[in-house]
């Protein structure tokens, strides 16, 4: 169990470190080169990965409809805009700020879904984050100018 | 730079955006997943992502291309020297779906790896920030600041135990 919590606390980091990564990259060239980077890179790491690995599960089983897919474009996407806010905005708020937007959209996304009935937790805990968020954009900011040389095409 | 500022005040909404594009991936992707693995659904994901991106850059080639040899006349030396690390981004989320899906196996389930991961984002985030590794700039964390992590980290744990 320890072990577990471990691992997984491991895993946050590494998302951040990612991100600040991507986002360096992104400040010296572009967002979108940043994004194709991590997916070129991704792509590579996980294929050599897989083969390693060559177990069965990772086969695909049936047809998956293709709107499934779209989950790798929206994914490019999201490292672009990503890459695009983290050096004005520092690696925290650009951190908390799609922490929020994740579990908003997830709320909303089960609200549509009907998955799972609203809890009144779940609705606190929105109204926590909304508050929290005016709260980050009313914080003076101690942001120094970044130059963004590039940022439109 | 007027348009410096403007931006800074858009940022934050790009921010959110991409935490609403995070959502709708991690949807999508976990759908594709069980049609066979994490691993393999990811690894879909960053083809489709790669591909998508280049055909993104080809199409504005010409555009990059003017910009680029705008931004060559006035760079400094030490902005053209790209750090070797900056590369590793893709390493980074590549670990990242194959230790979740140990964690989403185990005791933690998936409310446990989502609650610690936000966790460890905004622990290494902070120290990033505070330290200024890795070009981040550097930045001291002020106490409203703190003040919203602790209400976004409460209200995202609430979201993620309701369930």
């Amino acid at each position: 169990m320890e072990l577990m919590v471990l691992i997984a606390l491991l895993n946050g980091g590494l998302i951040a470190l990612s991100r600040t990564f991507n986002g360096a990259l992104a400040k010296h060239s572009h967002a979108l080169i940043a994004s194709c980077c991590n997916h070129i890179v991704g792509f590579v790491v996980l294929s050599a990965w897989i083969i390693c690995l060559e177990s069965g599960a990772n086969q695909l089983q049936g047809q998956p409809p293709v709107y499934l897919y779209l989950g790798g474009v929206i994914g490019a996407l999201f490292v672009v805009l990503n890459s695009w806010a983290l050096p004005s905005l520092g690696v925290m708020r650009c951190t908390l700020l799609v922490i929020c937007g994740q579990m908003l959209t997830g709320v909303v996304l089960d609200i549509i879904s009907r998955a799972s009935g609203i809890h009144w937790a779940s609705l606190v805990g929105v109204c926590l984050m909304l508050a929290g968020v005016v709260f980050l954009n009313r914080a003076k900011q101690s942001t120094p100018k970044v130059k963004h040389a590039n940022w439109s095409l | 730079m007027q348009t410096s500022n403007k931006l800074t005040l858009f940022m934050p909404f790009v921010a959110l955006c991409s935490g609403v594009l995070l959502a709708l991936m991690i949807k999508l992707n976990s759908q594709l997943a069980m049609y066979s693995s994490p691993l393999l659904a990811s690894w879909m994901a960053h083809g489709i992502g790669a591909i998508t991106v280049l055909l993104v850059l080809f199409l504005l080639r010409k555009k990059l291309m003017s910009k680029e040899a705008k931004l060559a006349l006035n760079a400094d030396a030490s902005r053209s020297l790209l750090p070797w690390w900056a590369y590793l981004g893709g390493v980074t989320g590549a670990a990242t779906v194959v230790l979740a899906a140990v964690t989403v196996n185990s005791e933690l389930a998936l409310a446990g790896t989502l609650a610690l991961m936000l966790v460890g984002q905004l622990i290494l985030s902070c120290i990033f920030d505070c330290c200024g590794y890795f070009g981040v700039v550097k930045r001291r964390i002020r106490f409203t600041e703190a003040i919203a992590m602790v209400m976004i980290l409460l209200g995202a744990m609430l979201v993620i135990y309701s369930h």
